[in-house]
């Protein structure tokens, strides 16, 4: 199965990450957002990363998602190789994701091209299609 | 959708059903052509229909292109006191700007070393994503950037009085500007990033001055002659500012969850205008304003003591000018005959002040503001300076760049950046990037044609031609 997978888009990207479920489309947004950065097979697998995001809407919850690994470019030059872990948990009003990550921090080893400015709700969508699950949303770059 | 041509350079999406006011696209009939092939005009009738206070019309400048809620190239003026504030409207990258550089050297000075010249400013501004900072700051000078913006950088001894001089704002929105309204996190992403381009179409460019349209308004800015070394840079307020947008689209989703529903791009979320939330964000965005003024204002100072230390410390580098082309600014305009104050929304739009205006510096006070409009890379960039019929027509707003064409994947499937690069050397235009793949999605190819956008612009009068400028070399993200 397709991880995920780009679209066109004038200014900036679509992306549409799948899963047999919502917690493996999830870990493949991850990819999908870093596969734009870099090319995440290229990145050597030296450290790990965790985070915990929660939110009361799954859309909310993909927003946030993006977000922290925006946020832990920025801060740590980090970029990822792998998605070690993703667990999906909770229930409507109160979701949870557990992420751990396995990458990098020496962001210069790398051809890193595509700058992720945010995540945006433009053409978010979660849903299910041909038994699988998709999340897809437009990156600000 | 009913689009009515007004004349050569304006078209009228007629106010109808819910709209509260009509929408306005300057635009030939090539370029309306571009806008309708993406969704932008709708997204201009979204702003039109959905934020209430919006005053006049909802503008789309010649460059537009979709965006996310609001169009890129989207101007709209909010009652500050009965309507509301959009991040949206502003984007991610606050402040997001340009600034240009004269200079005493000729092309003849450069191009013999226009390798060197571009491995110098490579090296004094760290550009690509992840590129971090030659400026480390502690909390008390990162404070003090959000609090003064470029002023804390001339009273560092970090440039002079007269960058500030000429820029808008004079660099600083210093009293509208919350600092304790960012984030820890907004703080944490950019305190490496002061002085630093980032990557996508944020570049350095070495430009020569190729043609002189205004003789008299280009002596006033500093743009002597044909063959003029001048340096063009653009950038914004990196991951701080992102950040300062992300976490205050969050916080109206969920303090306003009604309005939130109500509309038909969620990235449209707006505050109202009375609320905490919307001082608050305005407040935290002036400080990321500020932010972004600071981090062009370092990098033009590393432009100008790298060039002395090629040419000598006599080679004079002066700001011509630097604009903000993603803000909103708090501002007076007559609107049905009546002065009020609104909150200028420009998300990818460029302020275009008439001579005589207050706002506009001491030195240009009898010519008009400085107008700053990039090409792609690779192609000719523009000067143009504001008039007083951009104040009656568009807010005092114009464009703020070529316009993305095509998409960063396609760009990418068409051309691959080393040949690129080896086309435009072949064009004695030298590029040093970061990233190959940071070429090819800039390619020129992948832009609208600039001199489309900027004669529309002129044509329209909301923003006259000054001078047109080339690349000699480019430093990329």
């Amino acid at each position: 199965m397709k991880r995920f997978e780009y679209f066109e888009h004038t200014a900036d990207t679509l992306f549409r990450a799948y899963g047999k479920d919502f917690e493996e489309a999830l870990g493949n947004v991850i990819l999908a957002v870093y596969n734009v950065i870099v090319d995440t097979e290229q990145v050597r697998a030296e450290v790990e990363r965790s985070f915990t995001v929660k939110a009361g809407k799954q859309e909310a919850l993909v927003y946030d998602l993006v977000e922290e690994l925006l946020y832990l470019l920025d801060t740590e030059g980090f970029l990822c190789h792998n998605v070690k872990r993703c667990s999906f948990s909770g229930r409507p009003g109160a979701w949870k994701a557990g992420v751990v990550l396995v990458g990098d921090v020496r962001a210069e080893r790398y051809d890193v091209s595509g700058q992720v400015k945010a995540p945006t709700y433009n053409q978010m969508l979660i849903g299910e299609w041909d038994g699988k699950v998709f999340i897809q949303a437009v990156l600000d770059l | 959708m009913d689009i009515k041509k007004l004349n050569a350079y304006s078209y009228e999406v007629p106010r109808s059903g819910d709209m509260r006011v009509p929408v306005k696209i300057f635009a030939s009939a090539p370029l309306l052509e571009k806008m309708q092939a993406d969704n932008c005009v709708q997204q201009g009738v979204n702003v039109a229909t959905s934020l209430p206070g919006i005053c006049g019309a909802s503008l789309m400048m010649p460059d537009a292109h979709q965006g996310y809620g609001f169009s890129i190239g989207g101007v709209a003026a909010i009652d500050c006191e009965k309507g509301c504030i959009s991040p949206g409207g502003i984007g991610f990258d606050i402040n997001c700007g340009v600034r240009l550089l004269a200079t005493s050297l000729t092309v003849d000075d450069v191009r013999p070393r226009i390798r060197e010249v571009l491995d110098v400013l490579f090296k004094r501004v760290p550009p690509g994503v992840g590129g971090q900072s030659l400026f480390r700051l502690d909390d008390a000078q990162l404070h003090a950037v959000l609090r003064s913006g470029a002023s804390w950088c001339v009273d560092n001894s970090y440039g002079v009085q007269g960058d500030l001089d000429h820029c808008e704002e004079d660099g600083s929105l210093e009293g509208l500007a919350k600092l304790e309204k960012v984030s820890p996190r907004a703080k944490a992403r950019g305190r490496k990033q002061l002085g630093t381009l980032g990557a996508g179409n944020h570049f350095l460019e070495v430009q020569v001055v190729d043609e002189i349209i205004d003789p008299k308004v280009a002596a006033v800015f500093g743009i002597k002659e044909k063959g003029q070394i001048v340096i063009m840079i653009h950038c914004g307020s990196r991951g701080l500012g992102h950040q300062v947008c992300s976490d205050y689209l969050r916080r109206m989703e969920n303090t306003f969850p009604e309005i939130m529903a109500s509309l038909p791009e969620k990235d449209l979320i707006y505050a109202p205008a009375q609320s905490d939330l919307a001082k608050d964000y305005f407040g935290a965005m002036c400080a990321a304003a500020n932010f972004a003024w600071a981090n062009r204002h370092m990098i033009g100072h590393q432009v100008r003591e790298g060039l002395r230390e090629l040419f000598g410390e006599k080679t004079e580098v002066k700001t011509v000018y630097d604009v903000a082309h993603n803000i909103a600014k708090l501002e007076e305009h007559v609107i049905d005959g009546e002065k009020r104050k609104v909150w200028v929304h420009r998300k990818g739009a460029t302020r275009a002040f008439p001579p005589g205006h207050p706002a506009v510096p001491k030195d240009y006070q009898k010519v008009g503001q400085p107008i700053l409009i990039p090409g792609s890379m690779g192609t000719s960039s523009y000067v143009l300076v504001g008039t007083e019929k951009a104040m009656q027509e568009s807010f005092g707003s114009t464009a703020h760049g070529a316009g993305r064409l095509m998409s960063r994947k396609q760009a990418n499937a068409t051309w691959r950046g080393e040949d690129l690069k080896k086309e435009l050397e072949e064009k004695k235009i030298y590029v040093k990037a970061a990233s190959w793949r940071g070429v090819s999605e800039e390619a020129p190819g992948a832009y609208k044609d600039v001199s489309e956008v900027v004669k529309v612009s002129h044509d329209a009068g909301i923003g006259n031609l000054v001078a047109k400028v080339v690349p000699l070399g480019v430093v990329k993200g």
